[in-house]
């Protein structure tokens, strides 16, 4: 069997749940703090508490750090705010008495209507089309009553829906799952359906058609529990394996966790006194995960006879409980593509459900949390069901006395808005974890024109930049560091992120608030850390936090040098409220729209918009809020090395002169020498102008120097020359003259051509015999071939300026079109003046692009 | 054709009739081979396509839409013969029995069979559960994912309720089995419309409940008719198997795109492959009209009006074709626009897919081919505030005459096509717009929707639509503007509705007739201050 469980234990999901951008909280090592000199803003303690849960003694089995309910999340920031297309959570159990279903949240999901108009390929009017449908159907009613087949009220009319829908809906109806299927449910429930209207609708119980009573908790998403309770119990086979049912129109999704073989939820420790059972070492987590619990082990005997008894003590306690199910239940918007239901599907999954699930398991396992909660909910059910309780009430009385309830609402309503969910599980000592899909924070693409139909889904509103604050000096991709060139900027107003985390007070508010009074967007963490004297890791470690919750992110720091232009993606629909924010934020400076009509005419650096230098804190201030805003971005600029005509005859030149003095030398003596400069040179070259000449000579060369190494030791064997021998010893005669014929004929010519003379600015150089050379450029400076680098080289002796000359080289790996010039200060530990002044010097021979 | 049956109309209601209709069309062609396609105007209000392929006649119905097959586009995500369908087998329930699996193809795929020794696909008795589930779920779609996560068990559980069945229902379900990376959609279609065949049999004639007591000559078995439907919809991608005189079972795997998008008055479509050459008269005629006017140049609105058919219906058929990835839209081209180079303008230069020749091929005109680095140079030099005839100047004034070398329309689509550049639109913004805007909370969740209405409505419409009417009432901003500048107020300004900066200049000018001068010029009547043109 083939585990495809990709993550094993909980300590890795806890750095893994980051997902792309996992700039999370557990990076940081103590150990790795210890060789920071500085000041430690954070004590180790500290930091360790942080990394773990903040009050739960085992460090990786608890998820990474929570914080107290209070202080949630940030305020609706534009950006982070995406459909995950969750609808709703569900707790199902098997237990003695088979599969249960224990509790949901929301208590009446809502599938959205949107959701189900599924706009396929190029209808237009939804709603014309669903009309067109439904007349499908009743022609297919009609037809088959005519066909003698009716069987009488609901039975046949479900049939034959069915078939009416797939033979004549087909077109366009395969696209409807969403209303055919909820019309093909049975009768009752469609009934139901439209009876749905108040808020009251299925708030309070009923008697049915035969008197039973119609219990409102007992269907949900139009499906009676009694039924979903089975089918979301899957067998043994599904132990921690990705459960994924599709019941049209709903994606059940979960990661069932059932009572191991050996009568526990956790695999135990060998050394098996009860104390260590219980507060399990971290490591634990991992081997129970990586061993499969189906695999009847060497010591699974040994630890049976062990657990056998009380395994039987608790028999009881855990009412048989056999196995539990965390079911999340997604309701995606099928834009008629797969890839987004996919996408959808593992980001729960991946972020939330498992982590979820395994959770419950360390919880159950610890004090069979589970399923005491479950009794607990389940009896609250039962009675409120005697007493004909409504539902709403009921809901609040078990979300008030059950935890587990409470924690399912908690991490449904925030995955469902797309935030961070909070989970605490009462168990003792507590379970606190934090739950998020991660969302991006920057765009680095636009939307392309092909979609350009799903520009607006492209979040409108999120920053749109290239820098990638992930990419390490080398240009990897290292997602559990950010670079340290890169400066935080808060999503919030900064007095109101620090009484938020004031009123938190949690042990790491204190460095969390310094950090950030510490902090201005225009410094980078490394200037943060070397200005205040403090461990560079501590800063990057509190940033992460800052960024992991959302308050946050990370931008190449601002500078007023910079140029910032209009964002393309801003989302201008929220202009009319943001101006006002900003009229709030900044009442004496220009109103937004004219600010940002101003920024946008012409890429200008950001100074000089500045009324006067006094006003300097100000506009950084209004610069940090459009960027937080998605409202700007920078305009950063990338080049390339330019290869003017000029220095491409130069090189070109020196080149031949080189090849023509090595001809004139007799190549017996300069056999070994001359030949490999010939060889490497012509072989690199491709002017076309005379590539058969090279070839030749480099060819004739290199033949007659094999044939001088390879003659002696056949001579020596004394046979008498064959006639082929001789034949080709002629041949190679032949070829050698002709050669040095040509060499001559390749001199004179190039004793023709006309020196290469450098001028001031190669570009303006319009010499004729330049004419015909087009100017090149050096895609890459970190790859490149022998003539790049002899061009590379002829720039860098044309450089005047002798500082300037000397950073060529250095600075010529920026060039590649990839690194912003405008990092190059920070990156080279230089003053931004003299980077810039030095770039300048280089301008001509730059080919320069600005984009975000 | 002449041999055609006689039918009569009425008769096309049932589709009884409409099968056997089809059967002797069936025999009609049988002779002949390759693609017909037949418009039986006066019989069949739809299209028809027959094709004979590998031995079997192909018959498509089209009904809504147009007809894109024949020999358009492939199948992308299918490739023939890529045997995508793993298995496929019919279960049903037995009341003494439970779920069984009645036939599977290949033999031994998913439950043990004799004389077959190879591993099974995966464990059926783990997930019989969700073959045959409980009534409630039934008559749906129910895919479920093996506990490997190897592959999709895609069915569609029918439960027919009926007295004469022991227990009063009959369940079955037929499922395709296909690998988890594949996409399932089409399929599920596929599953979908074996459910509806053979509820249908068996409504009609217990098709499926009778299958052990007695094989019929003239009934095609089971076991072999899902062979065939696997075989032929891995190789063809379709299938039509003649269950028995009165149904055939047809089915096409057809590839979902995404959803296209919405096309825009002053958009401008460019053709990406010859329709030209596979349309016939069979397709709709304000499609046919609209096609004929697509010239990479003219705008939506110009389309509309030059063929005749109205812009609503222009933009349905140009989204047609747009879902179909036959064109693609851009703006409108003008030498007054900006446009700005993206990051992707690296994958040029470092000419990834050798693109340098083939944009220089693109938008060569009559002259000499210039270097790929002079087309560098040019994408390179775009920049927002820098429109393309001050672009052009520039180049002029370093000596190089853009104009006598490229096609500077085709340059540009080229880089906006290619993504290496985007179009800066302009955007007017009133401050009392937005006051009001953001003032008047009816208006805030959904703005700009009117932008999509067709331009009838939008002229008839009041300028700001109705939110701007409950607005009116109480405007103190209005006043306020009354009182310092201008005797008449914004609000009745021509362009005051795109004034909210939601709105690009593009637009005005295809839905006002006015080009850019005169939109700024209209603009400049604004009360001094008010008015903000922003470039994005």
């Amino acid at each position: 069997m083939v585990n495809r469980d990709p993550s094993p234990s909980l300590a890795v999901s806890a750095s893994g749940r980051l997902g792309p951008a996992p700039l999370g909280s557990t990076s940081s090592t103590p150990a790795a703090h210890q060789q920071d000199a500085p000041r430690r803003l954070l004590p180790t303690s500290k930091l360790k508490l942080w990394t773990e849960s903040r009050s739960h003694p085992n460090p990786t089995s608890a998820p990474p750090p929570a914080k107290t309910r209070s202080a949630l999340q940030m305020s609706d920031h534009p950006i982070l705010s995406v459909d995950t297309g969750l609808v709703g959570v569900c707790l199902v159990i098997r237990s003695r008495d088979g599969p249960r279903f224990v509790f949901h949240h929301p208590p009446r999901p809502i599938i959205d209507a949107v959701h189900h108009q599924h706009t396929q390929g190029t209808e237009i009017d939804q709603n014309e089309v669903e009309d067109g449908d439904d007349d499908d159907d009743d022609d297919g009613d009609g037809g088959r009553d005519g066909n003698g087949n009716g069987n009488g009220n609901g039975n046949g009319e479900r049939a034959g829906e069915d078939t009416s829908d797939s033979e004549l809906g087909d077109d366009a109806g395969y696209q409807k799952h969403g209303k055919a299927a909820a019309r093909l449910d049975n009768p009752k429930a469609s009934k139901r359906r439209t009876d749905h209207v108040g808020p009251l609708e299925s708030d309070d119980h009923y008697d049915g058609l035969e008197g039973e009573q119609v219990v409102p908790w007992e269907t949900v998403f139009d499906l009676p529990t009694k039924d979903l309770e089975s089918i979301l119990t899957p067998q043994r086979s599904f132990h921690k394996k990705r459960f994924e049912l599709h019941l049209d129109p709903l994606y059940f999704v979960s990661y069932p966790v059932h009572l191991r073989e050996d009568g526990t939820w956790k695999k135990q420790r060998k050394s098996k006194k009860d104390k260590q059972a219980k507060n399990q070492p971290p490591e634990d987590d991992r081997d129970e995960d990586d061993i499969d619990p189906l695999d009847p082990g060497p010591q699974q005997d040994l630890e049976k006879s062990v657990l056998l008894k009380p395994l039987s003590d608790d028999d009881d306690d855990h009412g048989g409980m056999t196995m539990f199910n965390a079911v999340f239940v997604l309701s995606i918007p099928e834009d008629g593509t797969d890839e987004h239901t996919f996408q959808r599907i593992h980001e729960v999954y991946d972020n939330v459900v498992k982590d979820f699930n395994k959770a419950l398991k360390h919880a159950q396992a610890q004090c069979d949390y589970v399923w005491k909660e479950s009794e607990l909910i389940m009896s609250m059910k039962e009675k409120a069901r005697e007493e004909r309780r409504p539902m709403s009430w009921l809901w609040n009385e078990i979300m008030a006395r059950s935890s587990l309830a409470a924690a399912i609402r908690d991490v449904s309503d925030a995955i469902m808005r797309s935030k961070i969910a909070t989970v605490h599980l009462a168990t003792n000592p507590p379970v606190d974890m934090s739950l998020q899909i991660p969302v991006p924070f920057y765009l680095s693409q636009l939307p392309s024109i092909i979609q350009s139909g799903q520009r607006n889904k492209g979040m409108p509103g999120l920053l749109v930049t290239t820098a990638n604050p992930l990419l390490d000096d080398d240009g990897n991709i290292d997602h559990a560091h950010l670079n340290k060139h890169f400066a935080l900027l808060l999503l919030d107003d900064k007095d109101k992120i620090i009484s938020e985390l004031q009123s938190d007070n949690t042990e790491l508010s204190a460095p969390l608030i310094e950090y950030i009074k510490l902090s201005p967007p225009t410094q980078s963490f490394l200037q943060v850390a070397q200005a205040n004297s403090i461990s560079l890791n501590d800063v990057k470690t509190l940033a992460q936090h800052l960024i992991y919750w959302r308050r946050a992110i990370p931008i190449p720091p601002l500078h007023a040098r910079d140029t910032f232009i209009v964002s393309p993606n801003c989302d201008s629909r929220k202009l009319p409220n943001a101006s006002l924010a900003w009229i709030k934020a900044f009442p004496l400076a220009p109103q937004l729209p004219t600010f940002l009509a101003t920024l946008s005419a012409a890429p200008r650096h950001y100074k000089s918009f500045f009324p006067s230098k006094d006003h300097r804190g100000q506009y950084m201030d209004m610069l940090a809020w459009l960027i937080r805003g998605g409202w700007v971005t920078q305009l950063r600029t990338f080049c390339w090395i330019m290869v003017w005509p000029e220095i491409i005859y130069e090189v070109e030149y020196e080149r031949m002169s080189n090849q023509v003095k090595a001809s004139k030398e007799p190549p017996k003596t300069s056999n070994s020498g001359s030949n490999g400069g010939n060889n490497n040179s012509s072989s690199n070259n491709n002017n076309s102008r005379r590539p058969y000449i090279a070839s030749a000579s480099s060819s004739s060369t290199d033949e007659s120097g094999s044939e001088k190494d390879s003659k002696p030791p056949l001579a020596s064997s004394n046979l008498p020359l064959t006639s082929e021998q001789i034949a080709e010893s002629a041949r190679l005669e032949r070829i050698a003259l002709k050669a040095e014929a040509e060499n001559l004929a390749f001199a004179q010519a190039f004793a023709s051509r006309p020196k290469p003379e450098a001028t001031a600015h190669p570009s303006l150089n319009n010499a004729a015999h330049l004419a015909n050379i087009a100017p090149h450029i050096i895609k890459d400076p970190h790859r490149i071939d022998e003539k790049d680098s002899l061009y590379m080289d002829a720039i860098g002796a044309r450089i005047e300026d002798e500082k300037a000359r000397k950073n060529w080289a250095r600075f010529c790996r920026y060039f590649n079109g990839e690194d912003a010039l405008e990092s190059i200060a920070l990156l080279e530990g230089m003053k931004r003046k003299e980077a810039w002044a030095i770039i300048a010097l280089y301008q001509e021979h730059l080919l320069i692009s600005r984009h975000w | 054709m002449a041999a055609l049956p006689k039918i009569p109309i009425e008769l096309m209601e049932d589709k009884e009739a409409l099968k056997k209709i089809l059967a002797s069309i069936l025999l009609l062609v049988s002779e002949s081979s390759g693609i017909q396609a037949l418009r039986l105007a006066g019989i069949f209000p739809l299209p028809v396509v027959v094709h004979r392929r590998h031995g079997l006649l192909v018959v498509h119905l089209f009904h809504g839409g147009y007809l894109f097959n024949g020999q358009s586009e492939p199948l992308k995500d299918f490739q023939a013969g890529a045997n995508m369908i793993e298995a496929i087998f019919f279960a049903r329930f037995l009341p003494q029995e439970g779920t069984r699996v009645v036939y599977q193809s290949p033999p031994g795929s998913v439950v043990p069979e004799e004389g077959v020794d190879k591993p099974r696909l995966f464990d059926f008795e783990v997930l019989s559960e969700y073959v045959i589930p409980r009534q409630a779920f039934c008559n749906r779609i129910v895919t479920i994912k093996d506990p490997d996560y190897k592959y999709h068990i895609i069915g569609h559980p029918v439960c027919i309720q009926d007295p004469k069945y022991e227990r009063n229902e009959f369940m079955f379900n037929f499922c395709i089995v296909i690998r988890v990376d594949i996409k399932p959609t089409p399929y599920k279609t596929a599953v979908r419309r074996l459910a509806g065949h053979f509820t249908e049999m068996e409504i009609q004639s217990q098709f499926l409940s009778q299958i052990d007591e007695s094989n019929t000559q003239e009934r095609r078995a089971i076991g072999p008719l899902l062979e065939i439907i696997k075989e032929d919809l891995n190789n063809y991608n379709e299938c039509n198997v003649p269950v028995d005189d009165a149904n055939t079972i047809n089915m096409k795997l057809f590839t979902i795109h995404a959803t296209p998008p919405h096309i825009k008055s002053w958009h401008v479509p460019i053709m990406k492959t010859k329709v030209n050459d596979i349309v016939d008269d069979t397709w709709d005629l304000s499609m046919q009209k609209v096609i004929k006017e697509i010239d990479g140049i003219k705008d939506v609105r110009r389309i509309a009006h030059d063929a005749d058919v109205a812009l609503n219906l222009t933009k349905i058929a140009l989204r047609h074709l747009a879902y179909y990835e036959t064109i693609i839209v851009l703006d409108m081209f003008l030498f007054g626009n900006i446009y700005q180079p993206t990051a992707e303008v690296k994958d040029f230069i470092d000419d990834k897919d050798d693109m340098q020749t083939e944009c220089g091929n693109y938008c060569l005109i009559n002259g000499p081919r210039i270097d790929n680095f002079y087309l560098c140079r040019l994408f390179t030099s775009l920049i927002t505030g820098r429109t393309l005839k001050e672009w052009i100047k520039m180049h002029l004034d370093q000596g190089f005459e853009i104009l006598k070398f490229v096609d500077v329309r085709r340059f540009i689509h080229y880089g906006l096509v290619k993504g290496l550049i985007y179009r800066v639109h302009k955007y007017a913004i009133s401050h009392q717009h937005l006051l009001e805007k953001a003032t008047s909370p009816s208006s805030h969740p959904v703005p700009a929707t009117s932008t999509a209405a067709p331009a009838a409505t939008a002229a008839t419409a009041n300028p700001g639509t109705g939110t701007l009417s409950g607005a009116t009432a109480h405007t103190p901003a209005q006043g306020h503007w009354h009182a310092t500048e201008t005797p008449t107020s914004p609000k009745d300004h021509l362009l005051y509705k795109y004034t909210d900066g939601c709105h690009p200049f593009d637009q005005i000018t295809t839905e006002k007739n006015m080009g850019d001068p005169k939109i700024m010029d209209s603009l400049r009547k604004w009360p001094k201050g008010d008015l903000e043109v922003m470039y994005r």
